[in-house]
């Protein structure tokens, strides 16, 4: 094998690559188009929609609107903020969208003072409505200070303070690390760009440089060239990853600078959005190992995918075709990133870390919230290098095929 | 110069591309592989640049087997196919030093052999573009310098005048008649028998894979008391039919 005929090819492909100038510009800017967008606009839209509805006067229908104890309409109105309305039927009115939530109200009323029998007050809201889930804590939320209210008043009159109810409280200390404050709920998106921008860059270069090759004709051109199919193999497999390390190296800049603007970003969205949205989090915080880790991540995977979209590639007679077998591809980073939305739950082992790509985003993942061993680290790469190499002969025995080549 | 030998070539259990087919082609002719559509010509050029792997017969280029010598094959042969194979996004001049290096022709060289075809293509002014700018005819003229970059022994025309105006097809029919020499051939493929018989001194007829008829493209037109090529085609074609 000729190292100069495969840097050859793989220099050739490259500057035919970049030479693509729309393909090249939008390689460069849609990471940093995209990832604002994702890690801090969604949060902040997010954070904005669901304060405007807290703040929102909601309408409550309420059956029995008579039988509310004058203390709890006063809180409902007042420190709840809502509109209470009259209604016949409060499951229709609920359902038809004329209210919020409702008020179911029993025929015999409902207390005023602690020490009677506990009556049920039916609260009707739609559990699968986002919104509706904001005024369902409010009013569960004041009924509970009105309830409470009574006992208070109930346990004064017994010469007992407040303190009798609570002898013992819980309080919740948030124990993550800056990293994981820093991801946040929308880490897992860190993983989903990367993951993305390595299989866009890399298809870029797979497609044309084997079914566009096959298309325009110059792929039997050139084997008919004194070079081998495995160095046209190898230099096509080196272009196809340094394009998707390129890739990787502009998603990485691109979340460096999106947190480090994000602030000023987020400021824009006023002080609350600001506030949840970073809580919601998506932002990346690591210190040169950590990157140093992630670039690791990110060459094992660019390599295993380079082998399998040439190997899948190969087969198609167009462009187009190989665009068409490309999408269930790139339909793995979409349901990885779904996937990992539950990723807390997932429970991590060895095996699941070596499994292809899933292995990887998993890894990501971990790294971003700093919870990534370097044991871990050192099986999803070992991992990916087999797998790169098992999709590299995948790929040359396609190379090396009559009927995939010559497919008509 | 080209020996082919009983050469069959099937695609799965069903499909007999090529079968028995044996010509030869001297150095210093233009040779004829006429047929057809679908007759097997371009499989049978694609085994002769070692693309495809004879499934039998023996096939010899410049002296060295295709199945045991293809890289020695692939230096001494140079290949125009219909497809003009070009990348857009390179210009005509970046597509010949890209495929000079492969035939181990250093930069000096391969910058001096350019300026050569590019006189005798008359391709001047037009190298340093990108080929998407280029006419049909460029292309074509880029694609034949391509091929023959090495001075190759053998030049391999496959329906090299495909989608051609008459100008462009002229070219390429009387840059193939100036390659010919003492110590090389050329291999005209086509389905069009008024190219071929302008050009070429003999020829295999083809059809269905096999052979009909290999002799001088004037005793073609005598075995068959036919006026010219392609009525002889005809006859031949029918005959065998």
């Amino acid at each position: 094998m000729r190292g100069k005929f495969v840097w050859h090819v793989t220099f050739k492909e490259l500057l035919t690559t970049v030479r693509d100038v729309r393909s090249f510009r939008s390689a460069v800017m849609m990471p940093f188009i995209l990832t604002p967008i994702f890690l801090l606009g969604f949060p902040a839209l997010i954070a904005q929609t669901s304060g405007g509805e807290v703040v929102r006067r909601q309408t409550v229908g309420v059956t029995g609107l008579e039988r509310i104890p004058a203390g709890l309409r006063g809180l409902l109105e007042a420190e709840g903020g809502v509109k209470l309305q009259a209604v016949t039927d409060p499951l229709i009115a609920v359902q038809s969208g004329v209210v919020d939530a409702a008020l179911r109200v029993p025929a015999n009323g409902l207390p005023v003072a602690a020490g009677e029998k506990t009556v049920q007050l039916e609260v009707l809201v739609k559990f699968s409505d986002q919104r509706a889930s904001v005024v369902r804590d409010k009013l569960e939320g004041i009924i509970g200070a009105y309830s409470r209210k009574l006992v208070v008043k109930k346990l004064a009159g017994l010469g007992l303070s407040a303190d009798t109810l609570e002898p013992l409280k819980a309080k919740a200390v948030n124990a993550e690390t800056a990293s994981e404050t820093a991801g946040g709920l929308f880490a897992f998106l860190i993983p989903f760009l990367l993951l993305n921008a390595i299989i866009g860059s890399a298809a870029t270069v797979a497609t044309d440089s084997t079914a566009g090759e096959k298309e325009r004709g110059s792929l039997e051109i050139l084997l008919v060239s004194p070079i081998t199919r495995l160095e046209v193999l190898l230099g096509k497999l080196g272009a196809v990853t340094l394009y998707a390390l390129f890739g990787v190296l502009v998603q990485i800049s691109a979340f460096v600078i999106t947190t480090a603007l994000s602030p000023l970003i987020l400021g824009l969205f006023g002080a609350n959005a600001s506030s949840v949205a970073e809580r919601l989090g998506g932002n990346l915080s690591l210190g040169f190992g950590g990157f140093a880790m992630l670039l690791l991540i990110g060459v094992s995977v660019a390599m295993m995918l380079s082998g399998l979209l040439i190997a899948v590639c190969l087969y198609a007679r167009s462009f187009k075709e190989a665009q068409t077998y490309l999408i269930p591809v790139q339909l793995v980073s979409v349901f990885s990133s779904i996937g990992l939305q539950f990723g807390d739950f997932i429970q991590r082992s060895p095996a699941l870390y070596s499994v292809p790509v899933i292995g990887s985003v998993i890894g990501i993942l971990d790294l971003v919230k700093g919870k990534l061993g370097l044991e871990m680290l050192l099986v999803i790469v070992a991992s990916n290098l087999i797998f790169a190499v098992l999709t590299a002969f995948l790929a040359l025995r396609n190379f090396r095929s009559e009927q995939v080549l010559f497919r008509n | 110069m080209i020996e082919v030998s009983g050469l069959t070539k099937r695609f799965g259990d069903k499909v007999i591309a090529v079968q028995d087919l044996s010509f030869s082609a001297k150095a210093g002719e233009i040779y004829g592989l006429l047929g057809p559509n679908g007759a097997g010509k371009t499989t049978t050029l694609r085994m002769l640049a070692t693309l495809l792997k004879p499934s039998s017969g023996s096939l010899k280029v410049a002296g060295y087997d295709v199945t045991t010598h293809p890289e020695d094959v692939r230096r001494n042969i140079g290949v125009v196919n219909g497809g003009m194979g070009l990348y857009d996004r390179l210009t005509g001049r970046e597509i010949l030093e890209y495929f000079a290096y492969f035939y181990g022709i250093g930069k000096i060289d391969a910058q001096k052999r350019i300026k050569q075809l590019e006189g005798a293509l008359e391709m001047t002014d037009l190298l340093d573009r990108r080929s998407s700018e280029y006419s049909t005819g460029m292309k074509q003229k880029i694609v034949i310098a391509r091929a023959v970059l090495h001075e190759p022994a053998v030049l391999i025309l496959d329906e090299a005048t495909n989608g051609l105006d008459v100008v462009a097809r002229r070219a390429v029919l009387e840059f193939a008649r100036a390659y010919r020499s003492k110590d090389r051939v050329v291999l005209f493929s086509t389905h069009i028998m008024a190219e071929a018989e302008e050009l070429c001194e003999r020829a295999a007829i083809i059809d269905h894979g096999r052979l009909v008829a290999q002799d001088s493209v004037a005793n073609l037109k005598t075995q068959s008391s036919a006026n010219n090529l392609e009525e002889a085609f005809f006859r031949l074609t029918r005959s065998v039919n």
